[in-house]
């Protein structure tokens, strides 16, 4: 199961890179102020795609092409592309961003209730990254504990006004929380909203 | 020959018998000093083998952590140096020392084995700059992104009555200590057996003079001795006793075996009901810093302490304090120890004791006995007295000493003010984190330093007002029926209670408002409003908020809810509006952050957990109506003191005037204060005029970040007048930017709007203004 999630929660932040297209018509679902719509013919470079710290490069997620190839693509004319914060390296300072490679190093040995103390240290520091709290909902889920994990993921999402960054990993660990409590309906309302997230990113 | 026969045989058998009764006698004696010594050495072992001293768990302080960026002026690092024992030199270059040199601060930090991981020491440089930390570098040049100082012991559980302990290893305690110790109380220890038979002839011949016992010849081994099993009674069977114990203590156990019992069993102190064991704990409860950073005339003084901790009591004695560490100090030069410029510097030296209670059990009694009580649900009483766990908390010293500060300062201000009795008011005040739920300084009354009655846990008084926003997030918690500018009104209610009385609440100025925006009825704490609102929205649901931001118990959803006939002490209230400061998620309040074994090895953390609580958005628009009882409504008073106006909050006032409240938050602080009277006599306070001026001490000391008033939530700021409930534009004098939810501001145009007219109705524009 935990490779599985990883990859999906990292999936999110790879997606970016993605060639996905917006679906023809956005559910006015999320906060998000003005949604960035992709545009084919923004040519925009790949972003600095520094993954969270722990994240080693992986596949991206093998989604089913279909609903997305046949839609067709919208013009986008005025939503400038999302500037935001995409990762922890982004948005943390070098205090934070410190503990949180030392919460990934000890995650690496296997040392959970570490890694979750010194995120908890960070989010001291920071207590209102976004990144930081979906870093500890991670860990949370790995500890077997998805009920809170499902809460920082909650709350990471009500700091991040809409960013699709947040939001997408966000819903991911929501999804796979609810698998791990066995509420298939809410997992999969969580894997819709994570993918509307998704394609948000730009 | 018969007879003479018979009669040696008879004397030869009685001789035999009395031989073999004398060697019987003998054998059993031997049998039973054997069995004795055996005894002996089998409960000296068991006691021995494990030093198992019962340890007292220690309770620490949140570590200070240093990095770049964090708002802590030079000023502030060296005051928390110093609470920490650290030592101002002109080059610090060993650990628990540091220097000053204009905006730079040189610190070298003591190592220290937290839950999470080991700190190193170090030694940093710390640059200030645009009101905190700019830089901070290690020797090598390189930057430190973050660091944190050893934490602040702030008391131990003890049993009561009890030993206090801090353990030390031998190879951590300084030679120089060790030395003197043995030169002072046992220059033979390394050659005895146990016994100094010298000294012991020496003190018989003093004591067959004085026809009794005044002179001891006793070891350091016996001295254990004398310790760990024996009463101070002196008593020739006793001393026998020791005797023998002590050799057969030396028998088992290496020299530096006993020596460190000693340097741990010894007692050095008495600290009210906790006796001070051990030179670690001394180190600490006389000079405020480890063993290891003990200067010649401090050891000298606490070896001097051993003869008689009571007599040469350095805080209630110094004149004999200090003649006794110079006498010691004259060994320790004899000896060759210490040089004699050395000895001479020393011997000038002040005695350079920390105020009594400066550290320890006694200066933070409130939080102590909070932790105690948290740790009770989960440890056995026994373990915590005994185990010796090590439990880090939450607590800042720095904002304890603001809120102490604040508590006192205010109530005097208060009672000269008001021409009240001074010294009949007392307080509580909890500040807590508003994001991280944890608890940052608890008082529990008037003299903080002394334990007592814990008001801020166990003053069950009624909130007053304090239940208010309670009734509007209820209500706001239902964006289709309520906004901030529903007109409420503000009329008379009579009810009659299913006990036959009839329930007729009034307003503080016992007047009558009419009709009111909603947020006005709170930020002005109308009562008549504030009832016929959580009428409307009906007692079960006002009931039900408290539960959603995290009480334990859910109160009686009766009507004289809504104005606060509801009893919480004020860790019960801040939990509430920690909650209500939070934004739709509730932590629960936490002191403990984790805990460490003896050793140093982590057994047990207590993870932040969240709640899903109210909605983020109806919370939001609470938090906006409580920063209008800051702006315009019954808290403005505290205006002048606060440097931030973007703080919420709000007043409570019980029948009477008994109990006058306030609590409220910042960005990041929440802050509870009750003032009232002990034997619950009217205190003749309202919210405003008692607490409230404690609590905006504490603010303005703490000077938290601004409440984010429009962004929790998804609301929207639109511009209105409020009394009509109406949109303004800017002809409108009266407008004021409210926030909405989506969906909820009002659509109607305020008769002021130039709008207005185009909207009025074709019959009224045919008739003309």
């Amino acid at each position: 199961m935990k490779p599985f999630f990883l990859i999906t929660l990292l999936s999110c932040l790879l997606s970016a890179c993605g060639t996905l297209r917006q679906e023809g018509q956005r559910e006015p679902v999320w906060p998000y102020p003005e949604p960035p719509v992709v545009d084919d013919a923004d040519q925009t470079p790949a972003r600095r795609q520094s993954p969270t710290p722990w994240e080693q490069p992986a596949e991206p997620r093998p989604i089913d092409p279909e609903p997305w190839e046949e839609a067709t693509p919208i013009p986008a004319p005025e939503s400038p592309p999302f500037t935001g914060p995409r990762n922890l390296r982004d948005q943390a300072g070098p205090a934070a961003l410190a503990l949180a490679d030392q919460a990934a190093r000890q995650r690496a040995q296997g040392d959970l209730s570490g890694a979750a103390a010194q995120l908890e240290r960070a989010l001291r520091i920071e207590p209102r990254n976004p990144f930081l709290w979906l870093l500890l909902g991670q860990i949370h889920l790995e500890q077997s504990d998805p009920e809170q994990a499902r809460q920082m993921a909650r709350r990471a999402r009500s700091l991040a006004s809409g960013n699709p960054y947040v939001d997408a990993p966000a819903w991911r660990i929501a999804e796979a929380a609810w698998r791990v409590e066995g509420n298939t309906q809410q997992a999969e309302e969580s894997a819709r909203a994570a993918e509307r997230a998704e394609l948000s990113q730009t | 020959m018969l007879s003479l026969d018979f009669q040696t045989i008879f004397r030869d058998l009685m001789r035999q018998r009395l031989l073999v009764a004398g060697l019987v006698i003998l054998c059993l004696a031997a049998t039973a000093l054997a069995l004795y010594t055996f005894r002996l050495d089998v409960e000296l072992r068991e006691r021995f083998d494990g030093v198992r001293w019962a340890l007292p768990a220690q309770i620490y302080a949140a570590p200070l952590e240093l990095y770049a960026g964090k708002r802590l002026g030079p000023q502030d690092v060296v005051h928390e140096l110093g609470r920490l024992g650290y030592r101002s030199r002109n080059n610090a270059q060993r650990a628990g020392t540091y220097s000053v040199q204009g905006d730079r601060i040189r610190v070298a930090s003591r190592g220290f084995q937290f839950w999470d991981g080991a700190e190193p020491e170090r030694l940093v440089d710390i640059r200030f700059g645009d009101g905190g930390i700019r830089s901070i570098q290690d020797a090598g040049g390189g930057s430190v992104p973050i660091m944190r100082l050893d934490p602040m012991l702030i008391g131990s559980i003890f049993p009561k009555h009890g030993e206090d302990r801090v353990l030390v290893r031998l190879d951590d305690v300084p030679p120089l200590l060790v030395n003197t110790l043995i030169a002072v109380e046992d220059g033979d220890f390394y050659r005895h057996y146990g016994i100094d038979w010298t000294g012991i002839a020496r003190a018989a011949w003093a004591n067959l003079q004085a026809g009794g016992v005044v002179q001891g010849g006793s070891t350091i081994t016996q001295q254990l001795i004398k310790n760990f099993f024996l009463s101070s009674e002196r008593t020739w069977v006793r001393k026998a006793k020791e005797a023998l114990m002590a050799i057969l203590l030396e028998v088992h156990y290496s020299k530096q075996e006993i020596l460190e019992a000693y340097l741990n069993e010894v007692y050095l102190g008495q600290d009210g009901p906790r006796a001070v064991h051990g030179f670690g704990l001394a180190s600490g409860f006389y000079f405020g810093k480890p063993l290891g950073e003990l200067l010649p005339e401090e050891i000298a003084l606490m070896v001097g302490l051993v003869k008689g901790p009571s007599y040469y009591n350095p805080r209630r004695n110094p004149e004999r304090s200090l003649a006794r560490r110079n006498l010691v100090l004259d060994r320790m030069e004899a000896d060759g120890l210490i040089s004699a410029e050395e000895a001479a510097a020393a011997r000038a030296a002040k005695l350079g004791v920390r105020p009594r209670g400066d550290r320890g059990t006694s200066q933070y009694p409130a939080y102590v006995d909070l932790v105690r009580r948290q740790l009770q649900a989960q440890y056995r009483e026994q373990d915590l007295t005994s185990e010796g766990l090590r439990i880090f908390t939450a607590f800042d010293p720095r904002v304890q000493a603001a809120a102490e500060q604040a508590v006192l300062a205010g109530l005097d201000a208060i009672e000269q003010g008001r021409g009240i009795e001074a010294g009949s008011l007392e307080a509580a005040a909890v500040v807590t984190s508003v994001e991280t739920g944890e608890i940052l300084a608890l008082v529990g009354g008037r003299q903080a330093g002394y334990a007592g009655f814990n008001r801020a846990l166990d003053a069950q008084r009624p909130i007053g007002s304090l239940a208010k926003p309670l009734v509007y997030l209820a209500a706001l918690s239902r964006p289709d029926e309520y906004r901030l500018t529903t007109q409420v009104p503000d009329a008379p209610i009579r009810l009659d209670m299913p006990n036959g009385s009839t329930w007729m609440p009034e307003n503080y100025d016992r007047e009558l408002h009419g009709d009111v925006p909603l947020y006005e009825a709170l930020s002005k704490s109308y009562n008549l409003a504030t009832v016929q609102l959580a009428l409307q929205v009906g007692m079960e649901d006002v009931a039900r908020q408290y539960v959603l931001l995290g009480d334990d118990t859910k109160p009686a959803p009766l009507p004289s809810l809504a104005l606060g006939a509801v009893e919480r002490s004020p860790l019960a209230v801040a939990q509430l509006y920690n909650s209500l400061g939070a934004g739709g998620f509730v932590t629960p309040l936490q002191a403990i952050r984790d805990v460490q074994d003896r050793e140093g090895q982590p057994l047990e953390r207590f993870a932040r957990r969240l709640r899903g609580g109210p909605d983020a958005g109806a919370v939001g628009l609470v938090q906006w109506a409580m920063n209008r009882v800051m702006i315009d409504g019954t808290a403005r008073s505290a205006q002048r003191y606060l440097r931030s106006t973007t703080l919420a909050g709000k007043t409570g006032t019980t029948d009477e005037l008994r109990d006058s409240w306030f609590a409220g938050f910042g960005g990041d602080v929440q802050a509870t204060v009750w003032v009232g009277r002990d034997d619950n006599k009217p205190a003749q306070l309202t919210g405003a005029s008692g607490a409230l001026q404690l609590w905006s001490r504490i603010m303005a000391a703490l000077d938290p970040r601004p409440v984010d008033l429009f962004a929790t939530g998804q609301a929207e700021p639109v511009w209105v007048v409020p009394q009509q409930d109406a949109l303004a534009d800017t002809r409108c004098e009266d407008r004021l930017l409210v926030p909405y939810l989506p969906g909820s501001a009002p659509d109607a145009w305020a008769s002021c709007a130039e709008q207005a007219d185009s909207d009025a109705g074709f019959w009224e524009r045919l008739f003309g203004p």
